[in-house]
């Protein structure tokens, strides 16, 4: 039993650990999201709206994505799905569980000075990729790795930082009139299809001549899988996952976009 | 770049020593060596006195005998002891020097040659060891012997023996091995004065494999040397060339965490001289000192020694049970696998620094007596 998934030099084998941090982070969420929602709704009078369904999806990708297999394979051992989990905690997860915080919980929290300065797009841009590039440089991910904190200090800040570059896209408050979904589509396209910070990691995963991570070259070995095809996997999912993200967000803000224009 | 390499620098410290069951490490304690290798112009850790490439025989993975000496004669050798079901550190290296070897050009590539013994002959079997070193580079030599075959030739390269002791008689086929982890690479001048630690990454070899197939040796190396064991038997004649010879420096496990026994085997050239003091980094004091036997009414006892004089052409050896150095306050207590840096002070061949292996003490004994007989006692 471990508290959360960290880097550790032992053969992976298909045993079962359970993480008891994670489980208490995915409890907390929940139920965070649940008071916060009863809190508002009873504060504007209310009655509490049901979870968003897709905030139960994004709670189970959350926890796919944290938990065993894939949070200790992508920990200790394999840099592609440690990418994996960046994608489906950064990209994936966040923008589902925005969508569980109820319209009245966020006007509580969109009324805030810090939150309107955090979610509007210039900052939550710039700290979304300045995030992505700090906890994908070798010598960060490494010295974090080996720790269950480290290792949950970058889960947490992809999620937190994700959550924040999903926010003026998923969360239609604060209201702002300057960023009408045309922009939001280039927003997308800017800071997550064509990122400079996101292409360019993919570009240094998939062609470097040695492994990036010290971690995941060094790892005791999955058979058939050499550290550099792992590497060159994790700058191709990077690239593709990226991609295909924000294709499906361009997507729904483009036909959302046509239904109210038409 | 440069944080990165620091933590580089820290994993090879780590792994500088490591005496490996596969996952089990030793200490870090290797910080001379890895200055060394900051200003070497290598990234393997440089090994003092070079060892001198051994000259044996074993079978390799097509049943046929191998020289390894006459075999890998004016190429560059990496030599890797491990075994095919290793979770860890065995298929890690060899699979980083393939990776590495894979983007050489041709010459250079011609110029290295990988040997890789077995230190599992009971399950490495000819066919194992072809497919499984095929699997990496098919370029790759696979060599077994028995395990007393494989452990002389540890040795005589100064590294621990085998260790079997996890091999469970229940299940034979699920074990673990113990071996030393690091690959050894030999120049063209059959000396070798690097080894690779786990820890090396592609990118250390990179740096040095080219460097290595084109001659070049690490910076402020003597160009060759005597190793510190020698298992060869020394003919009268040869002996006034090396003032002190040391043909084994041996520490068994302590079995304390402040003090513990050195044991030696050496011999002395033309000259009468005088061991009078010892020192070690590892230890706050070392002393030396003769077990003096009891009788029916008194318990033997340690008598302290204040030098020991060693005649012309004298082999001396420090035993169990008999002469003896005792190593105190320890800084960190050393375990099987590890290394302990010995300064021995003579008046008048000055300072002898050994290295002394760290080994089992059931092995003490047997491999004493092999340096013994390697000296024609």
């Amino acid at each position: 039993m471990q508290f959360w998934c960290k880097a550790e030099a032992t053969a992976w084998t298909w045993g079962w650990t359970a993480y008891v941090g994670v489980w208490g982070f995915i409890v907390l969420l929940v139920l965070a999201v649940v008071a916060w929602n009863r809190s508002a709704a009873r504060r504007a009078g209310e009655a509490p709206a049901p979870l968003h369904p897709l905030f139960a999806v994004g709670v189970l990708i959350l926890w796919l994505a944290l938990d065993w297999p894939i949070g200790p394979l992508g920990a200790s051992h394999l840099a592609s799905v440690h990418m994996l989990q960046f994608l489906l905690i950064g990209l994936v997860a966040p923008p589902l569980l925005l969508r569980g915080i109820s319209p009245a919980a966020q006007a509580t929290i969109a009324s805030s000075a810090i939150m309107q300065q955090v979610t509007s797009p210039l900052f939550a841009l710039a700290i979304f990729n300045v995030t992505v590039l700090v906890t994908h440089l070798p010598f960060v991910a490494d010295a974090l790795m080996p720790s269950q904190l480290g290792s949950m200090a970058i889960d947490l800040a992809w999620l937190v930082t994700g959550c924040f570059f999903w926010w003026p896209i998923v969360v239609p408050v604060p209201v702002r009139a300057k960023f009408p979904p045309p922009l939001r589509m280039l927003y997308l396209i800017g800071g997550l299809m064509f990122s400079p910070i996101m292409f360019g990691l993919a570009g240094f995963l998939a062609y470097s001549e040695t492994p990036m991570y010290g971690w995941y070259e060094l790892a005791p070995p999955l058979p058939g899988i050499s550290s550099r095809d792992d590497h060159q996997a994790a700058g191709a999912l990077m690239s593709i996952g990226g991609a295909l993200v924000a294709f499906i967000g361009l997507s729904v803000i483009f036909f959302n976009w046509s239904k109210t224009e038409g | 770049m440069q944080l990165h390499h620091r933590l580089l620098a820290g994993l090879t410290l780590g792994g500088a020593l490591l005496f490996s069951a596969c996952g089990r490490g030793a200490g870090d304690k290797a910080g001379e060596s890895a200055d060394a290798a900051s200003t070497s112009g290598f990234r393997g850790v440089i090994t003092s006195p070079p060892r001198e490439k051994p000259d044996f025989t074993l079978t390799d993975f097509n049943g046929e005998p191998f020289n390894f000496r006459l075999a890998t004669n004016g190429k560059v050798t990496l030599l890797f002891f491990g075994y095919t079901h290793c979770p860890d550190v065995c298929p890690l290296h060899v699979a980083n020097v393939a990776a590495v070897l894979k983007e050489l050009p041709f010459e250079a590539r011609d110029a290295i040659r990988f040997v890789f013994v077995s230190t599992d002959p009971e399950r490495d079997t000819p066919a194992r060891l072809k497919e499984w070193l095929g699997g990496f580079d098919p370029s790759f030599i696979g060599l077994r012997g028995s395990v007393e075959e494989v452990n002389r030739i540890l040795y005589t390269l100064r590294m621990p023996p085998i260790d079997l002791s996890q091999k469970p008689a229940a299940a034979p086929q699920e074990y673990l091995v113990g071996h030393a982890a690091q690959v050894l690479a030999f120049s063209t001048d059959g000396y070798s004065r690097l080894e690779y630690p786990f820890g090396i990454r592609q990118d250390d070899w990179a740096h040095d494999l080219p460097k290595l197939a084109r001659g070049e040796l690490p910076n402020g190396s003597p160009p060759s040397g005597p190793g510190g064991v020698d298992l060869k038997p020394m003919a009268e004649s040869e002996a006034p060339a090396v003032a002190i010879r040391v043909a084994a420096a041996l520490m068994p496990q302590p079995a304390t965490t402040t003090e513990g026994a050195l044991y030696l085997v050496l011999r002395n050239g033309a000259s009468e001289d005088t061991l009078y003091a010892v020192e070690s980094p590892a230890a706050g004091r070392a002393s030396m000192h003769e077990t003096m036997p009891g009788d029916h009414q008194a318990m033997g006892h340690m008598m302290p020694l204040a030098d020991v004089v060693l005649r012309s052409g004298e082999t001396l050896q420090f035993l169990p049970g008999a002469r003896h150095i005792m190593l105190h306050d320890f800084k960190v207590r050393p375990s099987v696998g590890d290394a302990v840096p010995v300064r021995l002070r003579f008046r008048r061949a000055g300072d002898v620094i050994v290295v002394a292996n760290v080994v089992a003490y059931a092995d003490v004994e047997r491999m004493l007596t092999a340096a013994a007989s390697s000296l024609g006692q």
